[in-house]
């Protein structure tokens, strides 16, 4: 398929010039006055003929001229068509090939091997062959060339891994080995409609054609997806992929030994939880594991490290030091089931803080200051001194909060610009890095966070330390960072209350706020689990428990995006490489510099606008 | 010819001035009675009526005719009856069609019309002629047959009082009309812009000349006809077909000039090799020039 793109699509602002003559023409010419008159007939005999080609010569002067400028705004844009193949002959294909574990079902990936080699000898004969084989990473297995051998070899000793499907990995890095390249990529899959999912980045030009070549899902597949350690029993959920219901016989192991065994019916296409009655100990390793003979075998089992969870201590500033009543709402998200021990809030109101802080014990807590009444030079120097602690505080500019109050922050203070402008209107939060640690850890549910509305918003500088992490829909910012040598410091700019927003009524404000201090407290609760390739447990392919570099031990386990078999049909794979393609201009400048260089119709468009001068030059010279 | 009147009396000709009279009557007698105070000595007389005998009355004549002193002597009716009703049958024909709207000062060319038509009947009327009035656009709108009564100078000057504009001039088919309706000859006087075909303008009156008729043709036009001063880009309106043309003046003014001036040529031309007097009249100017012009073709009779 052909399109039109451009290099420098900024030049088309340029376009707007072309209007000047059509302007200039408006706005010079002579309003016609009407007038009664006897004798028309005589006015139309010859003069009016001529009048009216001296107009229509006037109207193509106008479009020559406009013709000329919108040519140069094309030019200096650097159009150039998307679809053009860049060269014949000579094309590389790659065959990339899934090794999720979802392709781990019995015989699947024998059945992809055997796909992938008849893909690489359906290659003509001089052209070249590459290998490449994803999940949630992409490695070159067999680097281009025209011996075929080479990429079989490779093929046969591949094996299925444990990671998930991302398909814009597995194609961006094919796109990558053919470059700027004609080429074809041979995707080798099972369609798994959860590799389309969050995560992973690619474009696919579209002088690259991809094909695919599916491999069946298992008919079934039973997956632990979850398990929670219970101050009565311990709990796990269980999902059953398939399209029949499922006896699962499910075991829970404590390092190692089976303490416990349960049989549960599981209907098809839904997740159950299934309840030991064991409570777990403080220390060591449990595990949940599933028998399952249909299925992927990665997602059989599920690990959990146990160990003993410190409650991170939250200072809650204050007026009056009563948060029950002053901050009912951030009050209330501290103590809900299932962060009761999480968080501990140490209430205290402005005029102590100095004091309170000097009474917590050494572990730095997250402060969060809601007000600056009663904040004297004092509390100002204990939050800095916390800062340098390392410490983290989070400043929420809603309504009790006097900016000028803040600029005694000292060298916080000086990095804390919040202007004491309010702006009331209708504004939606916008999170800018879905990256950052807060966010990240609302997953999928990152996106509700628009839902909320605010009436009421403070102007946030970001100026140049502050970085901002969300904003509101009218592009002010919303949750600023600012960088510290130690410690960190986030400014939110509304309320926290229900008084400028409805954010505290909203469901997002309870794990909003949990992450927010998580991140103010550094993440000083380890994070004792990780997925297969994920974080520190990037180099450890295998799911199961396993020690850092650091000594302490973690659980792996396997995305369980992953568990679920459901496919989606070559149609609809097609069309959402179709989409990648979408994004390739803006995303490959370099193949797109490459691709307009050899075309150059800039250099028409500048002929052809010389081409509309001269011709505008010749009108204009009769017409004298 | 010339004439002599003094500035003040020469006021009360210009149309302008004219405009601002009351009555058509009392236009037409300021003009008159200004234009006639203005000769030295005029050669223009009048002219007698002559009686021809007395003739016992019969039912159907005109009571107006009863001599009374006869019947006062003889207790008998007798009308009196002359070789002449009139010393010339003098027609107006006055051309109403919407061009004749057009004005650039105060007066149009209908109401420049309208005032020398009536002068030229009150003159005749004055001069004992029968006067008919005519007026016209693409059709007879008033037709008052030529008539040297007494009150019927009235009834003119009252049709002269009512004109209005008409609709598209065909300035030959009342000209036609009138030929195919003359029954002696006299003076046929038309008073029209002649922004009409002028081949089918020429033959009706060579139509009227033919049937023996002096013609005199007053070619009314206004300044702005005749130089075309406008400047900016206009879109002008027909005053009869309301067509639209837009044009730049300044680029069709010589064009419309040789236009114009090639028109008045032919009238001038072609009208008098067929001994038709034409008179170009520019509505700026006052009306004595018309008003002689008419006693010249007048004196020739005679």
């Amino acid at each position: 398929m052909f399109g039109m793109a451009f290099l420098m699509p900024a030049f088309l602002a340029g376009l707007v010039a072309a209007a000047l003559p059509v302007l200039l023409h408006l706005l010079k010419r002579d309003a016609a006055t009407r007038r009664n008159f006897s004798a028309v007939f005589l006015i139309k005999r010859t003069p009016v003929e001529q009048t009216g080609q001296r107009r229509l010569r006037e109207l193509n002067l106008l479009a020559l001229r406009v013709t000329a400028l919108a040519l140069l705004a094309l030019a200096f844009a650097r159009p150039y068509l998307t679809g053009v193949v860049a060269g014949t002959g000579g094309g590389l294909t790659v065959v990339a090939i899934d090794r999720s574990f979802s392709m781990s079902g019995p015989g699947q990936f024998d059945r992809a091997r055997e796909l992938a080699s008849d893909a690489v000898r359906a290659v003509r004969l001089g052209e070249r062959v590459a290998v490449v084989v994803f999940d949630e990473t992409a490695v070159l297995l067999s680097e281009p060339s025209p011996e075929r051998q080479q990429a079989l070899a490779a093929i046969e000793g591949l094996s299925v891994g444990w990671g998930a499907t991302r398909y814009r990995v597995g194609l961006g890095r094919a796109a990558e080995v053919i470059g700027a390249q004609t080429g074809r990529i041979v995707v080798v899959t099972d369609l798994q409609r959860s590799g389309w999912g969050a995560g992973g980045q690619g474009v696919v030009p579209d002088r690259i054609a991809v094909e695919v070549t599916a491999v069946e899902s298992p008919v079934g597949n039973l997956a632990v997806t979850a398990v929670k350690s219970g101050a009565l029993d311990t709990r796990a959920s269980i999902l059953n992929g398939g399209a029949t219901a499922r006896l699962a016989t499910l075991r829970l192991l404590v390092d190692g030994a089976e303490v416990d065994r349960t049989m549960v019916t599981v209907p098809a296409g839904v997740s159950s939880e299934v309840v030991f009655p064991v409570v777990l100990p403080q220390h060591g390793e449990a595990s949940v594991v599933v028998e399952d003979g249909e299925g992927y075998e990665a997602d059989d089992a599920r690990h959990l490290l146990l160990v003993p969870q410190e409650a991170l201590k939250v200072v809650l500033v204050t007026s009056s030091g009563d948060s029950s009543t002053e901050a009912f709402y951030l009050d209330q998200a501290l103590r809900v089931a299932g962060a009761v021990n999480q968080f501990e809030i140490v209430q205290t109101a402005a005029v102590r803080l100095s004091l309170t802080l000097a009474q917590v014990d050494a572990s730095p807590p997250a402060v969060l200051l809601l007000t600056s009444r009663g904040l004297d030079r004092r509390g100002l120097a204990a939050l800095e001194a916390h800062t340098r602690a390392g410490g983290g505080v989070l400043i929420v500019a809603g309504p009790d909060m006097e900016p000028v109050t803040l600029s005694g922050l000292g060298g916080v203070g000086k990095s804390v610009p919040v202007n004491d402008v309010e702006r009331p209107m209708d504004q939606r939060l916008v999170p800018t890095d879905g990256r950052h640690p807060i966010f990240k850890a609302l997953g999928q549910r990152l996106g509700n966070l628009a839902q909320v509305r605010y009436g009421r918003i403070r102007v946030l500088d970001a100026g140049q330390d502050g970085r901002v992490l969300a904003r509101f829909s009218d592009g002010g910012a919303a949750l600023v960072e600012y960088g510290l040598k130690s410690g960190r410091l986030l400014v939110f700019g509304s309320d926290l209350d229900d008084a400028w927003n409805d954010f505290p009524r909203h469901p997002m404000f309870v794990p909003f706020v949990h992450e927010m201090l998580k991140y103010l407290s550094g993440n000083r609760r380890e994070q004792r689990e990780w997925l297969v390739g994920e974080g520190p447990a990037a180099s450890v392919s295998l799911p199961g428990f396993t020690a850092l570099a650091d000594s302490q031990r973690v659980a792996i386990n396997v995305d369980r995006a992953e568990s679920d078999p459901a496919r989606m049909s070559v149609e609809e794979f097609g069309a959402r490489v179709a989409q990648l393609r979408g994004a390739v201009n803006a995303a490959t400048p370099e193949a797109s510099d490459d691709q307009e260089r050899g075309q150059g119709y800039w250099r028409y468009g500048l002929g052809l606008m010389a081409l509309a001068l001269a011709a505008e030059s010749l009108l204009g010279s009769r017409m004298d | 010819m010339s004439m002599g009147g003094t500035g003040g009396e020469l006021r009360f000709l210009d149309p302008a001035v004219i405009a601002r009279i009351g009555s058509m009557e009392l236009k037409a007698r300021t003009v008159v009675e200004g234009f006639l105070a203005g000769l030295h000595r005029s050669p223009f007389k009048g002219f007698s009526v002559e009686f021809a005998e007395y003739r016992q009355y019969v039912p159907g004549d005109d009571l107006s005719t009863i001599d009374w002193k006869v019947y006062a002597r003889s207790d008998r009716y007798y009308v009196k009856k002359f070789d002449e009703e009139t010393n010339v049958e003098c027609h107006v024909l006055l051309d109403v069609s919407g061009s004749m709207g057009y004005g650039s000062a105060s007066v149009t060319k209908l109401a420049y019309g309208s005032f020398l038509a009536a002068s030229l009947a009150y003159l005749m009327h004055r001069q004992r002629d029968a006067v008919g009035f005519m007026a016209f656009d693409d059709d007879i709108v008033t037709h008052l047959a030529a008539s040297a009564r007494p009150g019927h100078l009235r009834s003119v000057l009252l049709a002269l009082d009512q004109v209005s504009l008409g609709r598209r001039s065909n300035v030959a088919k009342p000209l036609h009309q009138l030929a195919d309706a003359l029954t002696k000859r006299g003076i046929v006087v038309l008073l029209s812009d002649l922004l009409d075909e002028p081949d089918r303008i020429i033959q009706g009156l060579k139509h009227l000349r033919f049937r023996g008729a002096d013609v005199v043709v007053f070619h009314l036009l206004d300044d702005d006809e005749l130089s075309f001063p406008f400047e900016r880009l206009t879109r002008f309106r027909d005053l009869e077909t309301t067509d639209e043309v837009m044009a730049a003046p300044l680029e069709v003014r010589n064009h419309y000039l040789r236009e114009i001036g090639s028109l008045v040529s032919r009238y001038k031309r072609e009208l008098r090799l067929v001994g038709i007097d034409y008179q170009l009249v520019k509505t700026s100017k006052p009306l004595d020039f018309a008003l002689m012009r008419y006693l010249s073709t007048r004196s020739r009779r005679h």
